[in-house]
């Protein structure tokens, strides 16, 4: 009982467009409603901009764009994920967080070679909760990868 | 009882480095004819804490060094030696040696034996060589007395082996032993009767026996007022801090002799003749008491002359002792420093928003906010102060640098410093003492001349080099002066014709001096080991400019050459113009700007290929528009209609187009790369009184951007 509850994580689990996805728990500092940005020019355009977490330069992204899925408008419903990933802080646009979910280890099954917006390499698997079926996506590697463009690349490559 | 002495390591690296600058900084000052006997002390008590922590922490080779040298710094203290330049080299050298080793001890490369035993050697002539035997110094010790020794647990070695050791120096009384039971707290008491003086003995018990854990006293009454303070329990609690004792500012516990005897002793040295070991004095008032105020509340029996020599004292070693202060981490005081720009911020929002209020009706509220408006601009500035520390911490390492590069030279010069406790970011600290160093060895080679063309000048033989600080408005003024040659503008100006530059001999001596910056310009006729392979001065400014500053030079043929260094207060807050382009609002730093104005029409000129010019009192220059560079879509297009803002980057005017100006005040300095990338043509961000984030303009490379962007975008400008 205490080993299986010790294997036991805490999931996020949002929505972007048709799909769920899950984030560890621990990386998620707050969820939030979207500010109005400070645009940075030459940016891509999936990188909203900056915003003022509390007097730390908070960049947002919007995920939404990057995966060219949902339906892109800003309004009170809007919400913004702030992460803690590496050492830094990073806000992501979703479509909507849904709620928190308990996985054990054995829960999440490798992920096959499927049509996912998101490229496999950073998803960990599947999770599955009686019906629904939960894309475990790896929050750091993605965050610190090349095509996000959060991070200098000297950075990025030595994670 | 042993416990890990490695924690407690790094505290001795800090301690040991603090000895070393103090013991150098005295080194440098002293007058060889006639030393100081509280300088000669305050030497020999920093090279003998280093050896009391280098064998506490087992640092064997530094333990060793300072013992040699504290022997020979022991005989001049006690005039058996005269003081010669020679020893006062010696010394410094061991300094440095010992710096060196204390970096192999922190992970630096091993320091060659060979160095520090020819240093001992030089060090062991030193002290026997010359040993005068003339007139018996009245410092030394009178032959026969007792001495009462104190031995606390733990001890390295077993008390009955203790006591037979000093038995070889004389009669033992042993009057207690330590408890059986192995209770830290009384301690193991005998009574030595001797002719052997006591430093002596407690350098003999230094070599056996952690200094923490005994005591040697001069006394002879041993049921004495003084020793009634030591109340068992109070030794017991001193003790269990006296490990991290170390921490603490051992200067001041040399003062706390609580000994009516030495107090009145004839003289005064032998007041101090045992000060390292009074770091570990078990004195529960030890603690806290490093300012004369609270040591008049010190339960020492200390008499009235014993205080006002106490203050004497601790007013002569203000420097090195210090005030009170505790070791922080820098980033709890950028945590602070952001959690007050936070608390700025929100208070200007609640200032805002009480604007659009109803005087009558809310005034209690609209004044209360104006009070915490008041209240927090204190409490900024307060956390501000933190984070500043006087210039002293980068002119403190001058005196050794121009001592040296003088000597090299065959040069005489006096230091001068001036304002040295201006205060500063501690931020600059670390980054000025490079380009002042620079600026320092250059005044020295070029600068001052040597004494025979100083003499033929009618000037002094002895140079003189000032570094002065001050505050001026918002800034830091640093000034480095030399009453030397000053620039030779001839030469300067045929070695930038010689380099190609674009000069003319009409041009003005600030615009001439501005060319030793040039990047390889030196017009030293040789290259000397000292300075001459002209990558100095431009590494100087860039330096400079990358904190915000700026260096300027005045100079007179004969007269002298002075280098003025202005760095704004602090780098976490800017003074900044915050202007509107489009719909963004940016910040530009104010050190950049010259002035702003809206054009005439006819002012502006299209040149085909290298975009719009502004004439502007008959100067042209260059056109950058900020809306071009950061993709905006501007109000206006056209610069007529804009507001253009002359910049100075890189030497060079710029005008930079914009909107609008919004307004002229202090900005807290966020870094965007703390959470993203750099972005080129920023150097940060801040936050508006709104709560929105501004972007900062990096003036610098805006410019470079847009001299690679002129010929892309040809086609599209003409």
């Amino acid at each position: 009982m205490a080993e299986t509850d010790a294997q036991r994580r805490e999931f996020l689990v949002f929505t972007l467009g048709q799909e769920e996805y899950g984030i560890d728990i621990l990386k998620v500092q707050e969820i939030r409603g979207y500010d109005a940005v400070t645009r940075l020019a030459k940016s891509p355009e999936f990188i909203k901009g900056v915003i003022n977490l509390r007097g730390h330069i908070v960049p947002i992204i919007d995920m939404r764009i990057k995966f060219g899925v949902g339906n892109i408008v800003y309004n009170d419903f809007t919400v913004v994920i702030i992460l803690n990933v590496l050492g830094r802080t990073v806000g992501m646009v979703v479509d909507g967080v849904s709620d928190v979910i308990e996985l054990a280890g054995e829960d999440i099954k490798p992920a096959p070679e499927f049509g996912s917006v998101m490229d496999t390499a950073y998803i960990q698997g599947l999770g599955a909760i009686g019906e629904r079926m939960i894309i475990m996506v790896d929050i750091e590697k993605l965050m610190s990868s090349q095509e996000m463009a959060l991070m200098d690349s000297a950075l990025a490559a030595n994670v | 009882m042993s416990f890990d002495m490695s924690q407690f390591h790094q505290v001795f690296f800090d301690e040991t480095a603090e000895h070393l600058a103090s013991m150098e900084s005295l080194l440098l000052v002293i007058d060889i004819d006639r030393p100081d006997s509280e300088d000669l002390n305050a030497i020999f008590r920093a090279a003998h804490s280093i050896k009391g922590g280098a064998a506490t922490f087992g640092f064997t080779d530094l333990a060793d060094l300072t013992h040699v040298l504290e022997n020979l710094l022991d005989k001049v203290r006690k005039l058996e030696l005269p003081l010669s330049r020679q020893i006062v080299d010696a010394s410094l050298q061991s300094g440095d040696l010992l710096k060196d080793m204390l970096a192999h001890h922190r992970g630096a490369d091993a320091v060659p034996s060979g160095r520090i035993q020819e240093l001992k050697q030089i060090l062991i002539q030193l002290s026997q060589g010359e040993v005068v035997v003339a007139a018996p110094a009245p410092v030394v010790e009178p032959v026969s007395g007792r001495l009462h020794i104190e031995l606390h647990q733990p001890l390295a070695l077993p008390e009955a082996d203790i006591w037979q050791r000093l038995a070889a120096l004389g009669q033992v009384e042993v009057i207690s032993s330590l408890p059986e039971d192995g209770r830290v707290g009384l301690p193991a008491i005998a009574l030595l009767t001797t002719t052997v003086s006591c430093d002596e003995v407690s350098e003999m018990l230094a070599f056996v026996l952690d200094p923490a854990s005994f005591r040697v006293l001069q006394n002879v009454t041993t049921e004495d007022d003084g020793f009634g303070l030591f109340g068992a329990s109070e030794s017991a609690a001193a003790l269990g801090v006296s490990a991290d004792g170390a921490l603490l500012e051992e200067d001041g516990f040399g003062l706390f002799e609580p000994l009516p005897e030495v107090a009145i002793a004839a003289d005064p040295h032998i007041a101090y003749e045992e000060p390292g070991f009074g770091l570990f004095q078990p004195m529960p008032a030890l603690a806290t008491a490093s300012t004369p105020a609270v040591i008049a509340d010190s339960p020492a029996p200390t008499s009235s002359n014993a205080v006002s020599r106490t203050e004497a004292r601790s007013a002569s070693s203000n420097s090195q002792a210090g005030e009170s202060s505790i070791r922080v981490s820098t980033d709890k005081v950028d945590l602070l420093l952001n959690l007050v720009g936070e608390l700025v911020i929100t208070q200007s929002m609640l200032v805002q928003y009480g604007g659009g209020l109803d005087t009558v009706a809310h005034e209690k509220l609209l004044n209360s906010i104006s009070l915490l408006q008041r209240n927090s601009r204190e409490l900024q500035e307060a956390v501000m102060s933190i984070r500043m520390m006087p210039i002293s911490f980068v002119f403190q390492r001058f005196p050794r640098v121009v001592r040296d590069l003088a000597a090299k030279l065959d040069k005489q010069v006096e230091l001068k410093m001036v304002g040295e406790s201006t205060e500063l970011d501690k931020g600059f600290i670390e980054k000025l003492s490079d380009p002042l160093t620079h600026l320092v060895r250059n005044s020295l080679d070029h600068g001052v001349e040597s004494p025979q063309e100083r003499l033929a000048k009618g000037k002094q033989a002895c140079g003189l080099l000032t570094l002065r600080a001050f505050h001026e408005g918002g800034s830091i003024v640093i000034e480095v002066t030399d009453d030397g040659a000053g620039l030779r503008r001839d030469k300067i100006l045929a070695k930038a014709r010689e380099r190609g530059l674009p000069v003319q001999d009409s041009m003005t001596d600030g615009d001439v001096w501005a060319l030793i910056f040039e990047p390889g310009f030196s017009t030293a006729a040789e290259v000397t080991d000292v300075s001459g392979r002209g990558v100095g001065m431009d590494v100087v400014r860039k330096n400079i400019v990358a904190m915000g500053g700026r260096i300027d030079i005045s100079s007179m043929a004969d007269i002298g050459t002075t280098m003025t260094i202005r760095l704004p207060l602090t780098l976490a807050i800017m003074d900044g113009m915050s202007v509107m382009v489009g719909d963004e609002t940016y910040v530009l730093p104010l050190n950049y700007i010259l002035e702003s104005l809206q054009p005439q029409p006819g002012d502006v000129k299209n040149i085909v290929g290298r975009g719009r010019i502004v004439s502007i009192r008959g100067e042209y220059l260059p056109i950058i528009s900020i809306a071009d560079v950061f993709e905006i879509t501007p109000l206006n297009a056209l610069p007529e209609q804009a507001i253009l803002i002359v910049v100075e980057a890189g030497g060079q005017k710029f005008a930079l187009m914009v909107d609008e100006l919004l307004g002229q005040q202090q900005f807290v300095v966020k870094n965007i790369e703390a959470n993203y990338r750099k972005v080129e043509g920023l150097s940060g961000a801040t936050i508006l009184g709104d709560g929105r984030v501004a972007l900062i303009l990096d003036v610098g490379a805006i410019v470079r951007m847009n001299m690679q962007k002129v010929p892309q975008t040809d086609a599209v400008t003409v």
